[in-house]
């Protein structure tokens, strides 16, 4: 071959890749990180990314860069459009700041509240991110991508009220299949917001990492969850999930997948149902799930 | 391509055929390679080298064992498996124990050293999710962390070079630390022993960001560095060129153990081996036959290092210096020519090395710096001097501290301060780096293959 084909060929198959990678729509898909002792779900649709929190940056350690992003770039993942967060919390807001950074045309959402609480100014100050650029969520927020439906309640926030209880619930239902966030939330305001409209679910995300102050029978009655999934760190110092939350969702009948021991959990959209892909590594031992 | 050139050098098919027998078993289809490499090797002795250390590569290839998941108690002894890492308050190391492996967090008394049998009683618990695939990768099952008055003690100390180098390695960071300002200290420790846990994040950013961390990380050119003011220095004992020789790969020996053990300097230190026995049995040293005994070497040794990103890294440059860096003419005598051809050598070194690590640093980081032959460029040149001089103020100072302490205050912080700034001009703009997309980790030996093809045979004979 001559030095100039050799070139052309070279020419080729990067544009080749560049070109294959650009047009190729990734698929729906939502996606639980496993980030450690913290939350940080990525939903993919349409080509759009949108994350509901953002994984923790505590103790010096910061699952954004550690964790998110190398999970995200590994993805596939080529711009992040939103990032919900559903409280300001340094286990569900810490790793945005790495995020935005990256990626920095995202948006960053959070109910209005939240505005002027001092964890939120400060984060905002360290990351140099006007609070005009933030999409502050009133009482009922309703966005679209595509054919995904996002309906967002932020319940009401102020005195006397505790950051986790004005945590928002999210429902994100796409082609009929449903999954719902509900932050750090305790068990009375989820009682309150199961009277305010469908929160029924295929996918929960159980409340405060499977904590006791959360995930009420009758929040469950609610959702009726095929998955639950518990998003805690591996040997967590404030022992979630907690045993009684672990009995009551086993006596609702939902299927608990807990990222600790399983790692990233992934579900895709098929005939109107979320369906498990992935690896599982429950008990060390690498199985396919064939649900 | 002069296929004969690789021909010649059968060493590079045993290598080769080692890689593909390593990485087999996790990537079964890489079996596939062997075709090419039988296609290149027509004679029947190297096809069957290379299929037989393919067959040895399968079965010496690192295993992924999996993370304990609940705590477990460790009581009784076991060996610490790696040169300990410094941190101002701690040291951490691997820990051989029962036949699995943690990482050991502990205080920095007792001072630990590769080898050394130690007696515990802590507790292990799993790995954290963002360090294991990581940890994993390295036979790592879990952590133990050791606080507050130790549980921990040395029962049988390590071999004596380790510890020399330990403690050698020790006694420089702490006389840095007590003569230079803590960012500039922070530098020479990770210049000249690999010591980097005390760099601030904003430099490291910085170094990524202008393709330079390779001089924060121990790698070839501190072996060469090394090896050279090493050299000088025998050169002035008067015993034979053999002796010299035996005496500085001792030196690299220690130096090696001091600067971690880490892929790149184990590479490179195998290198001058190589090269030196050539140069004492009279042969004429081959840059890539010695590169490729070197790998060997080095994953019969550690074969988890096949996935190891500093090797692969170290193990590229030096390839593509062999095969692409022109044969370097006659030096020149006039200053200004001078000048000039040196600025010519190291921006050639450079522009060669950024395009053969561009594809690995942008599938791993997600980023490749534009600014990377210009900031070599302006800070390759003084790396020779911080270390020399560091290294020599060191030595220096129990004979005379002041002069010792001169030379670091006087030549080292100085010139740290001038790297500094050259690296915040370089990477500070926006577009000091451009960010990669993701892509599939298979177009990075397309890559490299097609790299090859290109290639005119102008190896550089050592």
């Amino acid at each position: 071959l001559s030095k100039f084909r050799l070139a052309a060929l070279w020419v080729a198959c990067g544009a080749g890749g560049v070109g294959a990678g650009s047009f190729s729509t990734p698929p729906t898909e939502l996606r639980f990180l496993a980030v450690g002792q913290g939350d940080c779900a990525v939903f993919r649709h349409a080509g759009a990314t949108l994350l509901v929190d953002a994984g923790p940056h505590m103790h010096g350690y910061d699952a954004g860069a550690r964790i998110v992003l190398p999970k995200l770039r590994k993805m596939g993942v080529r711009s992040v459009d939103l990032i919900v967060v559903t409280h300001p919390h340094a286990d569900h807001l810490g790793g945005a700041g790495s995020v935005l950074r990256e990626f920095p045309q995202a948006r960053l959402a959070m109910p209005e509240g939240f505005r002027d609480h001092p964890e939120t100014q400060a984060q905002l100050r360290e990351w140099k991110l006007p609070a005009e650029r933030v999409l502050w969520l009133g009482r009922e927020e309703r966005l679209r991508i595509d054919r995904a439906r996002i309906r967002i309640h932020c319940p009401p926030y102020g005195p006397g009220v505790s950051v986790d209880d004005g945590s928002l619930f999210l429902r994100l239902d796409i082609d009929g299949a449903a999954a719902v966030f509900t932050g750090d939330a305790g068990k009375e305001v989820e009682t309150r917001t199961s009277r305010l409209g469908d929160w029924s679910a295929q996918v929960l995300q159980v409340g405060h990492h499977g904590s006791r102050t959360s995930s009420s029978e009758a929040w469950l009655r609610t959702v009726k969850p095929e998955y639950s999934i518990v998003s805690c760190g591996r040997d967590n110092s404030y022992g979630h999930p907690h045993r009684d939350v672990i009995e009551t969702l086993s006596r609702a009948g939902t299927k608990i997948l807990r990222t600790d021991q399983e790692g990233d959990l992934i579900f895709e959209v098929r005939d109107g149902k979320f369906v498990r892909r992935g690896r599982v590594r429950g008990k060390g031992k690498g199985v396919r799930s064939k649900e | 391509m002069s296929v004969e050139e690789l021909r010649g050098r059968p060493l590079l098919g045993l290598c080769a055929g080692l890689i593909v027998g390593l990485t087999a078993p996790t990537h079964p289809w890489h079996l596939l390679l062997l075709l090419p490499i039988f296609m290149l090797y027509r004679r029947v002795d190297a096809r069957l080298g290379a299929a037989a250390v393919m067959v040895v590569g399968v079965l010496i290839a690192p295993t992924i064992p999996k993370s304990i998941m609940e705590r477990e108690f460790l009581r009784g002894e076991g060996r610490i498996a790696s040169v300990p890492k410094l941190y101002p308050e701690f040291q951490t190391c691997h820990l051989d124990f029962e036949g699995r492996r943690f990482t050991l967090t502990a205080p920095l008394e007792p001072p630990l050293s590769l080898g050394d049998r130690v007696r515990l009683a802590a507790v292990a618990r799993p790995l954290r999710e963002g360090s294991e695939p990581f940890l994993l990768r390295h036979s790592v099952v879990g952590r133990v962390r050791l606080e507050g008055p130790t549980t921990l003690e040395v029962v049988r100390p390590g071999p004596l070079p380790y510890r020399l180098a330990d403690r050698f390695r020790r006694a420089f960071v702490r006389a840095c630390g007590e003569t230079l300002p803590a960012p500039v200290a922070a530098m020479v420790d990770a210049m000249c022993f690999d010591v980097d846990s005390m760099l601030d994040p904003e430099t490291r950013q910085l170094l990524q960001r202008t393709g330079t961390a390779h001089i924060v990380s121990a790698s070839g050119l501190h072996v060469l560095i090394f090896a050279g003011a090493a050299g000088w220095l025998m050169m002035l004992l008067p015993i034979p060129r053999g002796g010299q020789l035996g005496l500085l790969g001792l030196v690299l020996i220690l130096y090696a153990a001091a600067a971690g053990f880490n892929p790149p300097v184990l590479r490179a230190v195998m290198m001058a081996y190589v090269i030196g026995t050539a140069y004492l049995v009279r042969r004429e040293p081959d840059l890539l036959s010695a590169l490729a005994l070197a790998a060997i070497l080095y994953l019969l040794f550690k074969p988890s290092g096949v996935f190891d990103l500093g090797f692969m890294l170290s193990s590229i440059t030096v390839a593509a210096f062999g095969l692409f860096l022109s044969r370097p003419g006659d030096v020149p005598r006039r200053a200004a020519q001078l000048v000039g051809h040196r600025v010519k050598s190291i921006a050639g070194a450079s522009l060669v090395a950024t395009i053969a690590t561009a594809p690995l640093l942008g599938y791993a980081f997600g980023q490749v710096s534009v600014v990377s032959v210009l900031a070599n460029l302006l800070v390759v040149p003084v790396v020779p001097v911080i270390m020399t001089g560091a290294l020599g103020s060191f030595l220096v100072m129990p004979i005379s501290p002041s002069v010792g302490v001169g030379g670091m205050t006087v030549l080292v912080a100085p010139l740290v301060g001038y790297l500094t700034a050259m690296l915040e001009a370089c990477g500070s703009p926006e577009w000091a780096a451009v960010r990669v997309p993701a892509f599939n980790a298979y177009w990075i030996p397309l890559f490299y293959g097609l790299m090859l093809t290109i290639w005119r045979p102008r190896v550089v004979q050592v």
